[in-house]
């Protein structure tokens, strides 16, 4: 419809004063608004419960009357006499809930308490409040061209979306007119190292099991810091060196033990007018940011001259040297470009320093214990025990973490660790309720330990998100998903947060997300992929990608242009909309979780990433997983029905941990899951693989759900860019539904899948890296070129209505039909989802 | 002490790489009988961490150094004489010429 209509029925048009003019600027904005349903008409009490994702529309008056679009963040009402003068707007009388004004640029957008019924509990004449409707409604079939890649049934269905109206779901992931001004974003750093003691681990995994060495008296050979142990070039014992840089310290009141030293930036919505007020709002979410492994040092052995480097600490003089200088690399300063995004969204962020794990090499435990360090440090913070702006501004029910590299491990298990904290007997007085947890580029290093022994992101933790570049050369899932390290492939496949999902990204690599870490060793901008520690890998000399042509060493390579890398300014705007999004989402209320489930891809046009560069995966709250293929109990799918294969070619397996008797492309190390999942061959003639039946009952009700989701990926040939193919095998899904013992069948194929956003399946993302043949010499130019192009899952979904005919109530079984052909299909995850 | 100072024809920079095996005292470390100390590589720091083998017995807590010239880990049990030290970022381990000598009195 294009106006609101009176919801009495009589069916006259009737436009709220000042509407009219609203609905022009909603138009344009959101589009026709036929997607939604009206929960509270001006004038009129709400006629549901207010959920989050709601959206408030307001008319605002003035010289042009202006749309105004809130998004609702909770379901409670709140009187207006029980909320502070600074946390509700001066609206009046009346209850208000928790919401986010949204503004076009995208940025301002701060958590309030809006008006939403008046005291008398009616909707104010100049508002409506409306609901994105779950289940899209049948359209009569259109016939398109097929679309490449995809579309393997010429003239197949039209996906019933198409032609709608229905608003492109990008447009609520834009934003409207804001009313609270933009903060301005702050810093504040810690004035002066703060000593901890901080156990270190040296961990490892001995068959199955999961080993640590902690030594309680932290003596310094029990942690690898002899003085006799790594002389290099200086005057200093390794303690020395890191005391002096103030990474690692003896304790004062121990000698014989050892202390760690805590850094920390943070970045905060702050006001114009003052360079330490906190702007008002609060208190805010918080995120901390963990770095990865990185060097911590940096010396010279001739004059230098003292200015401030950013991502870099002062200068100091060696003592008992000449002209010999050390300073410290601050890895966790790499991040402002999103800490300063965050802040004008209403976060406060906290860049930590992890350099005294970097400095002794360690894996995961240690920065899980650091992170609880910074979590205690918080509280000190927000408690004014540290001086500091921030005090009472902090929201410590709603924190975030987001880890890069390493510290992806480090955020997993620092989660995991605080909630059981929480949870213990002697919980903290002040507990930390950690809501939210990105992985950047992780490494798993506990994936192949024994199931109790893997660290699963779960509850409390409500929402996990995985960001991985198809392009990373550090964490490059060598070996694919059985390796000793993982990537976040396996995080992803062990997840089971109320909303999970991943996202991985042609041509991302491992260190342009750090700032820190990026310089110029190379010619030119295009070559900034990490500084000497770390360009052994993705950069110049090293031709680690064939699109610049040379993949014979030795001698640095003719590649003026790797186009397949994207660029900084790509990977900056990747974690602003995705890792910023996230926990402007997760922990800030706003209503972004549009491109959580592929629904929309929130980047500019022309900013270097394209949705055809994005494949997800993704499980929403709202779901009924039909079939995991985890058999238990044997050949019963998760909902304790039947599951058959009528293929003699099918099977099923812990991805990547079977040969897939193809003996020119080995699976194993071109798939970094760590699943079971099913492996159906294809024959010479179409035929169903699969099926399973869905128990009598209420579990056969799928109008709950919009669409019926799964896994999928194919056994492409991967050996060179041009072997992958654009096209996925043929398949079909069919569904049998109905009240008696003879079911009616109706199919989708590919072409009825909901492409809209990144949904579309993406064939693998080709890459080659090049190791050097000691796999560790930073100036070797001599190695090898291996592939490691991964065949990535992804999660597709078919809306419901697709399926023509079908008696949504009464769902009965599935099954899942090969075309002919010769390539593998490797499918996973049947479920139902409400997207 | 069970000293082996190697010089690498493999490796670059040609530079001397030197290992020390360091057998342990009962109880010193629980669980492990000797640590190694090597010296003289180049070592890039990554997201990986380094593994290590010496002969068929992998090394345990395996770490780099700040300036990536060396790294340290752990044996459980005493090397057999010939083992020759191999490690990598990667699971193909690449083999070195540092080979465990055991000194004779």
């Amino acid at each position: 419809m294009s106006r609101w209509d009176e919801p009495s029925g009589t069916g006259t048009p009737w436009v709220a004063p000042g509407l009219a003019e609203a609905e022009r600027d909603l138009n344009e904005m959101l589009g026709p608004i036929d997607g939604y349903e009206v929960v509270g008409w001006p004038g009129s009490g709400l006629n549901d419960r207010l959920r989050p994702g709601d959206l408030l529309l307001r008319a605002r008056g003035g010289f042009r009357v202006r749309a105004q679009v809130a998004h609702v963040a909770g379901p409670e009402l709140h009187d207006a006499d029980a909320l502070s003068s600074g946390d509700a707007e001066g609206a009046g009388d009346g209850w208000y809930a928790e919401a986010v004004w949204r503004s076009p640029a995208g940025q301002g957008r701060i958590p309030a308490y809006v008006r939403v019924v008046d005291s008398r509990g009616r909707v104010p004449q100049n508002q409506i409040v409306i609901r994105s409707r779950p289940i899209l409604p049948a359209v009569a079939p259109v016939s398109l061209p097929p679309r490449q890649g995809l579309d393997d049934a010429p003239g197949a269905e039209e996906p019933p979306w198409s032609g709608l109206g229905i608003p492109d779901a990008g447009a609520l992931d834009g934003g409207l007119e804001e009313t609270s001004p933009t903060p301005t974003p702050r810093s504040w750093e810690l004035p002066a190292t703060e000593w901890v003691n901080v156990n270190y681990y040296l961990e490892w995994i001995k068959g199955d099991t999961l080993e640590y060495l902690t030594q309680p008296t932290r003596k310094t050979t029990d942690r690898g810091l002899d003085k006799e142990a790594f002389p290099g070039l200086l005057p200093l014992t390794l303690i020395d060196l890191l005391a002096l840089l103030e990474i690692e310290r003896p304790d004062p009141a121990s000698p014989a033990d050892f202390q760690m030293g805590l850094k920390t930036k943070a970045f905060y919505p702050g006001t114009a007018a003052s360079p330490t007020d906190v702007a008002p709002g609060g208190p805010y979410p918080v995120v901390l940011i963990l770095p990865g492994n990185h060097g911590v040092q940096e010396v010279r052995q001739s004059p230098v001259t003292p200015p401030a480097t950013a991502g870099r600490g002062p200068w100091k003089k060696i003592p008992g040297t000449a002209d010999g200088w050390v300073r410290e690399i601050l890895s966790h300063a790499g991040y402002e470009y999103l800490q300063e995004d965050l802040a004008r969204s209403g976060v406060v962020s906290f860049a930590i320093s992890t350099n005294p794990a970097n400095a002794l090499d360690a894996m995961v435990q240690t920065r899980a214990d650091l992170v609880m360090a910074y979590l205690d440090l918080l509280r000190r913070i927000q408690s004014g025990g540290i001086a500091s702006p921030l005090a009472g501004h902090l929201d410590l029910g709603r924190v975030g973490l987001l880890g890069h590299s390493r510290g992806g491990d480090g955020v997993v298990k620092g989660a995991l660790d605080n909630a059981g904290r929480n949870a213990s007997s002697a919980p903290p007085a002040t507990p930390i309720q950690i809501k939210a947890v990105c992985a950047l580029a992780p490494t798993d290093s506990k994936g192949t330990a024994r199931p109790s022994d893997r660290p699963v992101m779960a509850s409390p933790v409500e929402r996990f998100l995985v960001v991985y570049g198809s392009h990373d050369g550090d964490v490059s899932g060598v070996g694919g998903g059985l390796e000793r390290t993982g990537t976040g492939f396996r995080h992803y496949d062990r997840s089971m947060t109320r909303w999970d999902t991943m996202i991985f990204v042609r041509g991302v690599a491992h260190n342009r997300f750090n700032t820190t870490w990026d310089n110029s060793h190379s010619p030119g901008p295009a070559f900034q992929h990490g500084d000497p520690s770390h360009r052994l890998v993705d950069q110049s000399p090293y031709p680690s990608d064939p699109t610049c042509g040379v993949t014979t060493p030795p001698g640095p390579p003719a590649c003026p242009s790797p186009t397949e890398y994207r660029s900084i300014d790509a990977h900056k705007a990747l974690a602003r909309e995705y890792i910023g999004g996230f926990f402007r989402w997760a922990l800030g209320g706003e209503a972004l979780e549009a491109r959580f489930k592929g629904e929309v891809f929130p980047l500019a046009a022309g900013a270097g990433i394209s949705a055809a560069d994005v494949a997800i995966q993704y499980m929403v709250p709202t779901h009924c997983l039909i079939d995991g293929f985890q058999r238990d109990p044997p050949g019963r799918n998760a909902l304790a029905g039947p599951a058959s294969y009528t293929s003699s070619q099918t099977v099923e397996f812990e991805l990547g941990n079977r040969p897939d008797g193809n003996s020119t492309i080995p699976l194993a190390p071109r798939v970094p899951h760590q699943t079971r999942i099913l492996d159906a061959r294809p024959g010479s003639a179409a035929q169903v693989v699969y099926r399973t039946e869905i128990p009598a009952g209420p579990l056969r009700n799928t109008r709950p759900y919009s669409h019926i989701c799964f896994r999928m990926t194919a056994g492409f040939d991967v050996s060179a860019p041009g072997t992958i193919l654009s096209r996925f095998p043929p398949w079909k899904l069919r569904i049998f539904t109905g009240e008696g013992s003879s079911p009616a069948a109706s199919e989708a194929g590919p072409a009825a899948l909901d492409t809209r956003g990144v949904r579309a399946p993406k064939p693998p993302f080709f890459h080659e890296l090049w190791v050097p043949r000691e796999g560790v010499a930073k100036s070797s130019l001599s190695g090898e070129v291996v592939n490691v192009t991964k065949l990535h899952f992804q999660t597709v979904a078919i809306p419901l209505v697709a399926f023509r005919g079908a008696d949504l109530e009464h769902l009965q079984a599935v099954e899942l039909e090969l075309g002919a052909g010769t390539m593998p299909f490797y499918f996973d995850t049947l479920c139902l989802m409400a997207l | 002490m069970t000293t082996s100072d190697n010089t690498p024809r493999g490796l670059e920079p040609a530079a001397g790489l030197i290992a020390r095996f360091e057998p342990l005292a009962p109880g010193q470390v629980p669980g492990f009988a000797m640590k190694i100390t090597v010296r003289g590589v180049q070592l890039a720091l990554r997201g990986l961490p380094l593994l290590a083998r010496l002969g068929g017995q992998e090394l345990r807590g395996v770490a780099v150094s700040p300036a990536g010239d060396g790294f340290m880990g752990l044996l459980e049990h005493a090397p057999h004489e010939g083992d020759r030290l191999s490690f990598g970022y990667e699971s193909a381990l690449h083999s070195t010429d540092v080979v465990y000598r055991a000194l004779v009195a």
